[in-house]
This record gives structure tokens, sequence and C-alpha cells, in this order.
């Protein structure tokens, strides 16, 4: 379980998310939801310990976050294999520290399974470079779910991927965290209303500056849906319009507030 | 995979090209000195004799030049190995704690540009031998620019990397040896480049007091009897040995930066 209260980041007097309250419970699936800028990588860098905030507390299962913990996993938009080393060692340095008393075959042999799972057979001794974006967040995804951490921390995974390969990637987390059967908690930050509704149980949805919750929504009907049904339900469908209302709002205040102009931060 | 074949193929053509064009300059050059020189007797011959007065004289001092080559790879090769090491040890050592960094930086800007020659007298009169003190030379030459390009490149790892291995747990030897020596190591490896073209310098500096034989001895040594084909002889033989050692450089910085040329 995540909680966090009353959670304030602020740099340099501009203050970047305002007092939140969320709780996200064992085994959901929440999705971050909001324009660029709003703050939800912000609020996603607390979670994993990698911010801390200027004021409120973190809780991951009960313990207050203070810096990294392997309870999370994270993977990053586009940089959470390290260029230097093949897909695999990125594996291995990953397994290794989560798990010391292995010894290094069996490390080896776990990297090669988790690989095999996300569908990457042959790419073990293949530099990040040589893969294409989508094999790099596969990669990334086999990495995070090989450590034995309970929540997974999603920064905008698939937000450089072309539209094949994401739908594939959507497909691929949202099979995994239903096989997880609540064991794993997932936090995703996206800006895409659509993914937010294929992928998640839940839906926060993040006004801007200073960004803070504005809309908080269950989302129980899309995991029984396949991806071609799932703008054929009568709920989905209300719920999406439902968001795109609070989204726009939330951008026509934006765009009439002259801060943007002034700041430059547009939309 | 066939992405992969052509750009080794690309590689490799550039390459030849590389060496047959760099052979065409060499081979240009060498011409235009033989028409001044044999041909036309254009330069004054004792300053400047002919490639029919230098071969020879290589051919003939042969076994000297091999000597010397052999003395200068023992002072030079420790000297510059020593150099690096520290180099890029100190440089992590300081560049992962700021607050000794900030400490230490003034006193870096103030070493940094003193050039290592202007130390030769000091070195003699502390050190107890000569080898030593021409590799302590070389030492500080090499050490500096290292030092300072591994502090550069600590300070210049992508913040993302960092926070990559925070959330992969890593700390210790091997958040220093898997993430901030690979990832300073384009920075390091220019600084390293630039140490070891300092390092030819100052080897044929260092060779000039106290040493027995070298490259760099062998050029004085003939200078100072006014034998000018065998000085050419020597610093062409020089510049092979340079030319062979940046090669062996480039070839390694190749392959352990093998990770930034796609990128």
């Amino acid at each position: 379980m995540i909680e966090c209260r009353n959670l304030t980041v602020a740099f340099q007097n501009k203050t970047i998310l305002d007092r939140i309250n969320l709780t996200v419970q064992d085994g959901a699936f929440l999705c971050l939801l909001g324009q660029s800028g709003c703050g939800k990588s912000t609020l996603l860098r607390t979670f994993a310990g990698l911010l801390k905030p200027t004021s409120g507390e973190v809780f991951v299962d009960g313990k207050a976050v203070d810096g990294p913990e392997k309870a999370c996993s994270v993977v990053f938009q586009d940089y959470s294999l390290f260029p230097w080393m093949t897909t695999g060692k990125n594996l291995m340095l990953a397994l290794a520290a989560s798990f010391p008393q292995k010894n290094k075959a069996e490390i080896r042999n776990l990297a090669e399974s988790y690989l095999e799972m996300v569908g990457l057979g042959g790419v073990f001794n293949l530099y990040p470079a040589a893969l294409s974006g989508g094999m790099r967040q596969r990669a990334a995804i086999a990495r995070a779910i090989a450590t034995p951490s309970k929540v997974l921390l999603m920064d905008e995974p698939f937000g450089a991927l072309d539209p094949v390969n994401r739908a594939m990637l959507q497909d691929l987390v949202r099979e995994l965290h239903r096989d997880s059967r609540g064991a794993r908690t997932v936090v995703f930050v996206t800006h895409d209303v659509d993914e937010a509704l294929y992928l998640g149980t839940e839906i926060a949805v993040l006004g801007s500056s200073p960004g803070r919750v504005i809309a908080l929504e269950k989302n129980p009907s899309s995991r029984q849906l396949p991806r071609e049904k799932l703008f054929e339900n009568e709920s989905v469908i209300s719920l999406q319009r439902k968001i795109m209302d609070i989204y726009r709002s939330d951008m026509n205040e934006k765009l009439n507030s002259r801060e943007s102009f002034h700041s430059g931060n547009g939309i | 995979m066939n992405n992969r074949e052509f750009e080794q193929k690309k590689a490799k053509r550039d390459r030849r090209t590389a060496a047959i064009g760099a052979t065409a300059v060499f081979g240009v050059l060498i011409a235009l000195y033989a028409v001044l020189t044999d041909l036309t007797h254009a330069l004054d011959p004792v300053l400047f004799p002919g490639l029919g007065v230098i071969l020879p004289e290589m051919a003939r001092s042969s076994g000297e030049l091999l000597k010397g080559f052999l003395y200068s790879m023992r002072l030079l090769i420790p000297s510059l190995a020593a150099g690096i090491l520290a180099g890029v040890a100190c440089g992590l050592a300081v560049g992962m704690h700021p607050k000794v960094k900030l400490v230490l930086m003034p006193l870096f800007r103030a070493l940094n540009p003193v050039p290592p020659t202007m130390l030769i007298p000091y070195a003699i009169a502390v050190l107890p031998s000569f080898w030593l003190s021409s590799a302590v030379i070389i030492f500080l030459g090499v050490f500096w620019p290292v030092l300072m390009s591994t502090l550069h490149g600590v300070v210049m790892l992508e913040p993302r990397w960092i926070d990559n291995a925070r959330c992969l747990q890593l700390t210790g030897r091997k958040l220093v040896f898997k993430v901030i020596l690979p990832g300073a190591m384009p920075q390091i490896f220019a600084g390293i480049g630039s140490g070891l073209i300092f390092s030819f310098i100052l080897l044929t500096v260092a060779e000039m007091f106290g040493a027995k034989a070298g490259m760099g001895f062998y050029v004085q040594y003939y200078a100072d009897f006014a034998e000018y084909g065998k000085v050419l002889g020597g610093i062409i033989f020089l510049s092979v040995v340079v030319i062979l050692l940046m090669t062996i450089f480039d070839r390694i910085q190749r392959r352990v930066l093998y990770w930034t040329n796609k990128r």
C-alpha cells in the first residue's frame, strides 16, 4: 500500500505539488493522469524515494519513505538500462543487488528467463543501443519484475514508442499485473487518457499549477474487457467523457491564467 | 543484424580510406622532402640531409634505436600507467564527494597549469635517482589532465543514471565500478588522450637529463655532434612509435567506449 499525506513539493518558491493526499491499495493499478508539467512525474519520484518532499510524507507498506527502497522498482521513460553494459548484464546487475545470496550462474539463469518472459529471448548479449525503443522498454520491464519488489513505479514508460509497440507493451503490463494476482501494486504515469482507461483499475487526475488531485476514479470494468471491446462499454465511455471534461476545464484554466504565458511553461 | 553488418562494413571502409589517405599524405611530404634535398639540393645539406643519408643512417643504427625504444618504454609505460591510475582514482574519490571537491578545487586549479618541466630541478634535487625524477615528471604530466577530466566526467554524469542506480540500491564498489566509472569513461578517455600526447613531449624532455639511452636521448645526443642524419632518423623513428602507440590507444578507446558510438 502506498499512502501520501499532505505531500507538498516546491522548488524555489514555486509549488509543484500542493498537499496531495492519495492512497493506493495493495494490488491496485493506479494511473496518474495529467498534462505535461503538472507534476505527475514529480509525484512518482517522491514515491520512489528519489525526491524528498518539501513537507508531508509518503508511506510504502506503512514505512515512511526516506530514499529509494527495495520495495519499489522503477521503469523510466527511456533510460532504465545502462548503455555501457549488455541487456543481460543490466538485468544481472539489478538481480545481484536484490539477491545477494545467489551465485552468478543462478543470477544469469534468472536474467535469461525474465528476458524470455517478456519475449526477448535472443538479446542477452546485445547492448541497449542495438535494441529498438520497444525492446528496451520490454527489457526495462523484465528488470523491474525480476526483483521481488511489491510496488512497480512506471514513469511514462511508453511515451516514446510508436502506436503498435505501445499497444503490445500495454498488453504485456496488463497481463503481468493480472498474473500477479494482487501481489504487485502499480503506479503508472501517463498523459494519455485512453491508456489510463485501458490499464488502470484506478485513475487519479492531477490538475496543474500547482499539481493537485482533482479527481480520483475507479475503473472497474476495463479489466474484464479486451482492447477492442473497451470503448463499447458504457461505464468506460462515460468515465472517458468525465475525465476528458475535467482535463479540458483544467487546461482552459491554465490557458486563461496569465502565468503560463509569462513563465513559458505552456501546455 | 543486417544493420550491424552494414555499419561494420562502413567502419571497415572508413578505416581503409583513412589508411590510404594518410599514406598518400605522408608519401607526398616525403617526396617533397626528397625533391628539396636529394634532387635539387635546395635546402642546406648539413641541417637537412637527404633521404639518401637519413635512411642508411637509420638502418646502421637500428640496434641503437631499438635500445632507445626499450629504454624509453621502460620510463614511459610505468609513469603513464601510474598517472592514469592515480588520476582516475583521485578524480573519482574527489568527484563523488562534492564537499571535498569544493575545498580542493582551488588547489587543483592552481597546480594544474604548472608545467611539469618547471619542476625538473626539484625532482632531481629531491628524488634519489634520475630515472625516478624523469618518471615523476611524466607522471605529473599525465596525472593532471586525467584527474581534471575524471572530475569533469563525474560532474557530467547523467542524473538519470544516478537515479537509476539509486533505485537499484547500488552502493559502494558496485556503484563506482558499474555506473560512475563507465559513465565517466568518455571524459576520462579524453583526458588520457591529452595526457598521452603530453607524456611523449615530456619523455623527450625528461631524457635530456641523466638518461643513458632512450629515443629522446638519441636525438639530443647526436644533435650535440651535429649529426643531423641521425637526428632526423631518430625523429622519424620517434614519430613512428608515437603513431603506433596512438593507434593502440584508439583501438582501446573504441572498444571501451563501444556504447557511445551508436547513440
